[in-house]
């Protein structure tokens, strides 16, 4: 087993900006991506699971910020907060512009519906998949996403059809428990 | 036009690439909360559902020495370092500080000052026990100052020191351990991290003159303690009944309010910002929606460090926080202690020892929230929750290290010493019940199942004072070690089950095996 800190170390020093950009799908601004990113990390490595690669890590965090996200959006008072804690962060970080306009579009959404799309179109998770990671009926994550691509469609100019099956696997790795 | 999937991957790739060059250092709230969290599960796992002193581990610690007047000597250096504490020898010394001028008295820390008894509310304070594991010495400390030895006949007969073996399990060797009126205690590290020394002069607890039947205002503040710095006992069904949602509520001069729930078998929730905070309240819900709520009030110029006017020590370990990860602990294998008597590699498992859990459940995916725990775990491909009965019995001490798999425990109620002795391991069976695999360690650090470094995918779950033991049971293939002449590929197929046995001493045990897949 690697010991949990200089693979956090690792992790960040090396998946940090791709971990900050996938936060930023979710979250829509770059503070608040890293104030994901930091609950995500605290998340995965405050359990004593066994991580045997940066890679595994990487996919563990990535993995747990939908659920975050979610959770947040379950709770006002939690939202609030980390309203503030972007607020109170000095200096204040501004946005980069690469892909800005995308997470603008994509900030555009119910927290419920960001998610559900960047699970569907960037992890390429089927409904049942994404049903099954956040705890919704199928039918919901259906409607989730019919909802967002139609708002969507107009602001990025692409197309509102999707296909229920991805046409891809990718992303969420295996659990790799040393097996 | 351009898919949707098309230009989320590219604005994830530009945005990537344009962070690149701007990568941080990992965010130190973030080691530190990794850190706090880990600390917390490790002392769950120590202290035990039953305990009725849950500490709240930190390992560095100093304590003043005392003279041999009994007067306290001038600010000095200690070093924590002890040959029995695992973690000690990486302790680095602390110097005791000077208090500036006109500071209360409680800020002179080699006087052994008592804490503030405000703070605990409907808990009742005692008193403080100070206890150096390296020297020996112990100090009780009234809540007006007046100091005694633990066994004088003005000091509660409950305060007891607790058992130098097991303090030498643990990753400090210092401890400032706080009684109830009722006996119960939660024990501190002594000048270890952040918290500084324990003293709690900041805070004011208030709580409503009359409670609803179905809470214990004692109780409940006794949770809440943690929250406060202090120690705290873990969450049971006698707080405020099995059904009720008690939560840690944190609030802001902002008007910003934060509710964590407190799991079972866990203390209150700890702080994470004090910044502008206001209070600390530990809220009991019922069913009903009837609440009871004890508040905490923070003064933030009654810290140690506002009103000493000195910045608490911390030594350089406690700083970085927790206890080293231990190196070079082999484990002995499985089913070569005295449970060999019954359970044999190869040997099939006795049938009349095969039992139903009380609980079973099984669960799939990547996180779950266990109510009873109030952590998360990772279930992957499909894992259990399984329960079973477990007795404690009167008189049991701690039996110190045992064999692989073997553990004991032990606390104090109303003082009444009472525990049991516990075994506990997983095995691999075939077709005909025998076992054709026994687990093993990967772990650096734990002869059992209590929690180990790695050691996620079994779990037994804290706060079984309701009676039965939990066990949270991952993904546990790769603990699975094949007896001699088993091929490999038979214990991938073969049947997981769980030898559970519990007594008075390892001579009177009652044994069970579980196999979750039966149902």
């Amino acid at each position: 087993m690697v010991s949990w800190q200089p693979l956090v170390e690792q992790l960040v020093r090396e998946r940090g900006p791709r971990l900050t950009a996938y936060a930023a799908l979710l979250v829509g601004r770059d503070g608040d991506a890293e104030d994901l990113v930091h609950d995500a990390l605290v998340k995965v490595f405050s359990k004593r699971r066994r991580l045997e690669s940066v890679g595994e890590a990487e996919a563990y965090v990535r993995s747990a910020m939908p659920s975050i996200v979610i959770d947040r959006a379950r709770s006002a008072a939690s939202r609030r907060r980390a309203m503030d804690r972007s607020f109170e962060r000095e200096p204040a970080r501004p946005d980069l512009e690469a892909g800005l306009d995308v997470r603008r579009a994509l900030r555009e959404l119910a927290p419920r519906e960001q998610v559900c799309v960047v699970l569907r179109f960037f992890d390429d998770l089927t409904v049942p998949q994404i049903a099954d990671r956040l705890g919704l009926a199928q039918g919901s994550v259906k409607r989730y996403l019919y909802d967002a691509t139609a708002r969507l469609a107009p602001l990025l100019d692409v197309t509102e059809d999707w296909e229920e099956e991805p046409m891809t696997i990718d992303v969420v790795a295996a659990k790799g428990r040393g097996q | 036009m351009r898919e949707l999937r098309d230009v989320i991957h590219d604005a994830f790739d530009g945005h990537a690439r344009a962070l690149d060059g701007a990568a941080a250092g990992v965010p130190t709230t973030a080691l530190r909360e990794i850190r706090r969290r880990r600390r917390g599960r490790a002392a769950a796992s120590v202290a035990g559902a039953a305990a009725a002193c849950t500490a709240i581990a930190v390992a560095a610690v100093a304590m003043p020495t005392l003279r041999d007047d009994g007067g306290a000597l001038a600010p000095s250096t200690v070093a924590a370092e002890s040959s029995t504490a695992p973690s000690a020898a990486t302790v680095e010394p602390v110097v005791l500080p000077s208090p500036a001028a006109g500071a209360p008295a409680w800020c002179y820390l080699d006087t052994y000052p008592a804490p503030n008894a405000e703070a605990w509310g409907p808990a009742g304070y005692a008193g403080r026990l100070y206890e150096n594991y390296d020297t020996g010495e112990a100090v009780w400390v009234f809540p007006d100052g007046t100091r005694a030895e633990p066994g004088d006949p003005d000091v509660p007969d409950y305060v007891h020191r607790m058992n130098p073996e097991h303090a030498a399990t643990m990753p400090w060797s210092h401890l400032a351990i706080d009684f109830s009126t009722d006996g119960s205690a939660g024990g501190t590290a002594y000048l270890a991290g952040p918290e500084g020394p324990g003293l709690g002069y900041e805070w004011t607890t208030v709580a409503p003159e009359s409670a609803p039947e179905w809470v214990d205002p004692q109780r409940l503040m006794e949770v809440h303690t943690a929250t406060l710095g202090f120690g705290g006992t873990g969450l049971g069904p006698a707080v405020a009944g099995a059904d009720a949602v008690v939560e840690t509520v944190v609030r802001y001069a902002d008007g910003t309010e934060e509710a964590v729930r407190i799991g079972r078998g866990e203390p209150g929730a700890t702080i994470a910002e004090y910044d502008g905070l206001v209070s600390a309240s530990i809220r009991a819900t019922a069913t009903d929606g009837e609440t009871y709520e004890i508040t905490s009030h923070y003064d933030a110029t009654q810290t140690y460090e506002a009103a000493c006017g000195v910045p608490v020590p911390i030594s350089a370990a406690g700083a970085s926080g927790g206890a080293p990860e231990p190196e070079g602990f082999v484990a002995e294998p499985y089913l070569e202690g005295p449970e060999s008597a019954i359970f044999r590699c190869s040997a099939p498992v006795p049938a009349e020892l095969i039992s139903e859990p009380t609980r079973l459940e099984r669960h799939t995916g990547r996180y779950f929230d266990v109510e009873e725990a109030g952590i998360e775990f990772d279930f992957g491909e499909g894992g259990y929750i399984l329960g079973a009965p477990e007795a404690t019995y009167e008189g049991v001490e701690w039996q110190g290290r045992m064999d692989t798999g073997w553990n004991s425990t032990s606390f104090e109620r109303a003082g009444q010493v009472e525990g049991n002795v516990v075994y506990e391991a997983l095995i691999w069976v075939d077709d005909d019940d025998r076992i054709i695999a026994r687990q093993q360690h990967y772990t650096e650090e734990d002869e059992g199942l209590v929690l180990g470094y790695g050691q996620d995918d079994l779990y037994p779950i804290p706060g079984t004072q309701a009676g039965d033991r939990l066990w949270y049971i991952g993904d546990t293939s790769h603990l699975a070690l094949a007896c001699d002449g088993v091929d490999p590929d038979d214990v991938a197929q073969a049947e997981l089950g769980l030898i559970y046995g519990y007594g008075p001493s390892a001579d009177e045990m009652t044994w069970q095996v579980y196999f979750p897949e039966r149902g």
